[in-house]
């Protein structure tokens, strides 16, 4: 046996282009796979671990799909804004344990402000449960100071006492300045790895205070009440995007949820993030589902192409196979090296692939962390993956035991002598 | 030693069932140490003939007995062996593996059989040896022997694989046509070697060939196209 592996490594050196081109492709092809498949579960991780501890979301009615995306990821606007009354309502919920309010709609360059209160620095948990940490400085305690995000300061390169401004409106255009009343940076969040990473936190007093001589989205005309004066007015809040809702109790998160969507005098809407997530997941499957799917046909692209490089090769090795079975070799020898070779490809294909997912988690996951909030940790393999490359090697294993079959079938019609 | 190399006795054999017969042979008896001419034009059933005597293909009626056993006997790894531990091919070109060096090509038979290693390493000390030996009495020596196989001349080739054929002493060798790649200068020489290395040996021979020219060298003298009933009609 040892004779005819060397043999087959041999006559494999001897085809190195292509088959080692193939190799490749099954590489390039199980990296994707896992790719698509790690990149998918840390999806749903880094969005799991984005909120926790959190028994309810409140919002105005909208989706609830729409409100976890808006209060919780940051992603997309809200469509309307709920009132301070109806909010202060429901803190006097007795089940209520606390409440994080959240007022949004600022950014600073692309980066979202939060307004909130003291309660989100207490509160608001991630992860399993991991309270926010400061990494340097302090919460906001004045109207014009702000706590930023991990990533944000470390992107932007802001450190503590830094002055910055924030836009009206998300977008990084600058159509619209909060210009005249800048802001100092009094704290930096330790990171997190979730879209806390990426805020601007402010109190709402400051919303207040930024939007005072504004009207509609636009600064009044005419009107500029500077920073100095702010104190003057009254800066207690008046409207709310979005509150995360504690419970003293879970057992009450049902009760609490039927009252907040009943609440009569403004259209509310209360979601359980766990159940919003898995509405957003459904809606998110189909787009998973043809990214495995398109992943699934490249390996067997892939694994096509190993099986054409072999049953081609078959041809021109027909005299060599007729000579290994003058000197002694059985059939099943013939078979065992077509099936040796495809196997070992497949095989170090997937070792290759698996590398270069490495590689990859190596070099561009820190990018892919910070922009995305994506933590592609340099894991070992998961039991999901596993399955994947079982299947990929069984499969692989299964197509290249169809050349081996067909040199086995013509090694006994061929005898010594092929006729070509 | 048996008293028979090869002993056919109402050998029948057809590709198909349905097909007509290819071969058809009343009877055949090559004695031991013989080295025999066979001559068969193409399409005689020259290679079905060789096929059966290595064991490769089994008769529809009759018996093959090659060193006095009967191949239609022995089960299809067994008759792998045998082929191996007892006898020694040459074939009319592409004998050898192209990419595997010289010397390995040589020493095929020793991987696949554990008499023909042995009885190599007792006759020259060790298997490299024996094959290096032989080389060296067929004319090849040197670094040649570390290079690819297909690096090498067509003559060089068939005396590569008459090297291999020869390793470890196989009792019979039998050569189809190893000559009708070479011109004629080198077809003499080549045929001087074989026969000498048999001799020493005292491996009996079936040389098959289309070229009667060749048959004053051997010590009898075979035509397969009247051995062949089927050939006949």
């Amino acid at each position: 046996m040892s004779a005819l592996l060397r043999i087959a490594l041999l006559s494999a050196w001897n085809r190195r282009l292509t088959l080692g081109l193939t190799l490749l492709s099954i590489a390039l092809a199980v990296t994707l796979l896992l790719g698509v498949e790690r990149s998918r579960v840390a999806a749903r991780t880094s969005f799991a671990q984005s909120v926790s501890g959190t028994d309810l979301i409140l919002g105005a009615r909208t989706s609830p799909v729409q409100l976890l995306l808006y209060s919780v990821f940051r992603m997309g606007g809200a469509t309307n804004n709920i009132g301070w009354d109806s909010y202060q309502d429901v803190t006097r919920h007795p089940a209520v344990a606390w409440t994080i309010p959240i007022a949004l709609g600022d950014s600073h360059r692309g980066f979202p402000v939060i307004g909130t209160n003291d309660a989100y620095f207490e509160h608001f948990r991630y992860g399993r449960g991991r309270a926010l940490e400061l990494a340097e400085g302090r919460p906001f305690a004045g109207i014009f100071e702000t706590v930023l995000g991990a990533e944000v300061a470390r992107r932007l390169g802001y450190r503590l006492g830094e002055s910055i401004t924030l836009s009206h409106g998300s977008g990084e255009l600058k159509v619209a300045e909060h210009g005249d009343k800048p802001f100092t940076v009094v704290g930096i969040l330790a990171p997190t790895g979730t879209p806390v990473d990426h805020s601007v936190h402010v109190s709402l007093e400051a919303i207040e205070a930024i939007h005072l001589d504004w009207q509609g989205g636009a600064p009044m005309p005419g009107v500029q009440i500077a920073a100095e004066h702010v104190q003057k007015f009254d800066l207690s809040p008046k409207t709310l995007t979005a509150a995360l809702i504690g419970l003293k109790n879970r057992a009450a998160v049902f009760k609490v949820q039927r009252h907040i969507n009943g609440y009569p005098d403004e259209p509310l809407l209360a979601v359980l993030p766990g159940v919003a997530l898995d509405e957003l997941w459904r809606v998110v499957a189909l787009v998973e589902q043809a990214l495995i799917g398109i992943s699934v046909l490249v390996v067997a692209v892939g694994l096509a192409g190993l099986v054409a490089v072999i049953l081609a090769s078959l041809g021109e090795r027909r005299r060599e196979l007729a000579v290994l079975r003058s000197v002694g070799a059985g059939p099943r020898h013939i078979l065992a090296l077509l099936a040796l070779e495809g196997g070992a490809v497949t095989l170090a294909g997937m070792g290759l692939g698996l590398l270069l997912l490495k590689l990859l988690a190596w070099t561009a996951g820190p990018l892919l962390e910070a922009r995305l909030g994506l933590s592609l940790a340099i894991q070992g393999v998961t039991l999901a993956e596993l399955k994947l490359l079982g299947a990929v090697a069984l499969t692989g294993l299964a197509a290249s035991l169809l050349p081996a079959v067909l040199a086995y079938r013509r090694a006994l019609s061929d005898g010594l002598t092929p006729r070509l | 030693m048996p008293a028979l190399a090869i002993h056919l006795q109402e050998l029948r054999f057809r590709w198909q069932a349905g097909a007509p017969l290819c071969l058809d042979i009343p009877g055949l008896e090559v004695p031991a140490g013989e080295r025999v001419f066979l001559h068969g034009p193409s399409g005689s059933g020259k290679s079905t003939l060789l096929g059966l005597l290595g064991g490769v293909h089994l008769p529809e009626a009759g018996t093959v007995r090659v060193l006095d056993q009967d191949l239609g006997r022995l089960s299809g790894s067994r008759r792998d062996h045998f082929r191996v531990d007892h006898i020694g091919f040459i074939f009319q070109q592409f004998n050898l593996i192209p990419y595997l060096p010289v010397l390995d090509n040589v020493l095929l038979p020793c991987r696949f059989s554990r008499r023909r290693r042995e009885e190599a390493r007792r006759t020259g000390g060790s298997e490299q040896a024996e094959a290096r030996r032989l080389l060296e009495a067929l004319g090849l020596e040197g670094r040649l022997l570390e290079r690819p196989a297909n690096q090498l001349s067509v003559g060089q080739q068939q005396r590569v694989a008459a090297a291999r054929a020869l390793i470890g002493r196989p009792e019979l060798i039998i050569a189809d046509e190893p000559t009708s790649a070479l011109d004629a200068d080198r077809q003499d020489d080549f045929l001087d070697l074989l026969l000498h290395e048999c001799a020493a040996q005292a491996a009996t021979l079936l040389f098959v060939s289309h070229d009667h020219r060749l048959a004053p060298h051997f010590t009898r003298e075979l035509s397969l196209a009247a051995l062949n009933r089927a050939a006949q009609s």
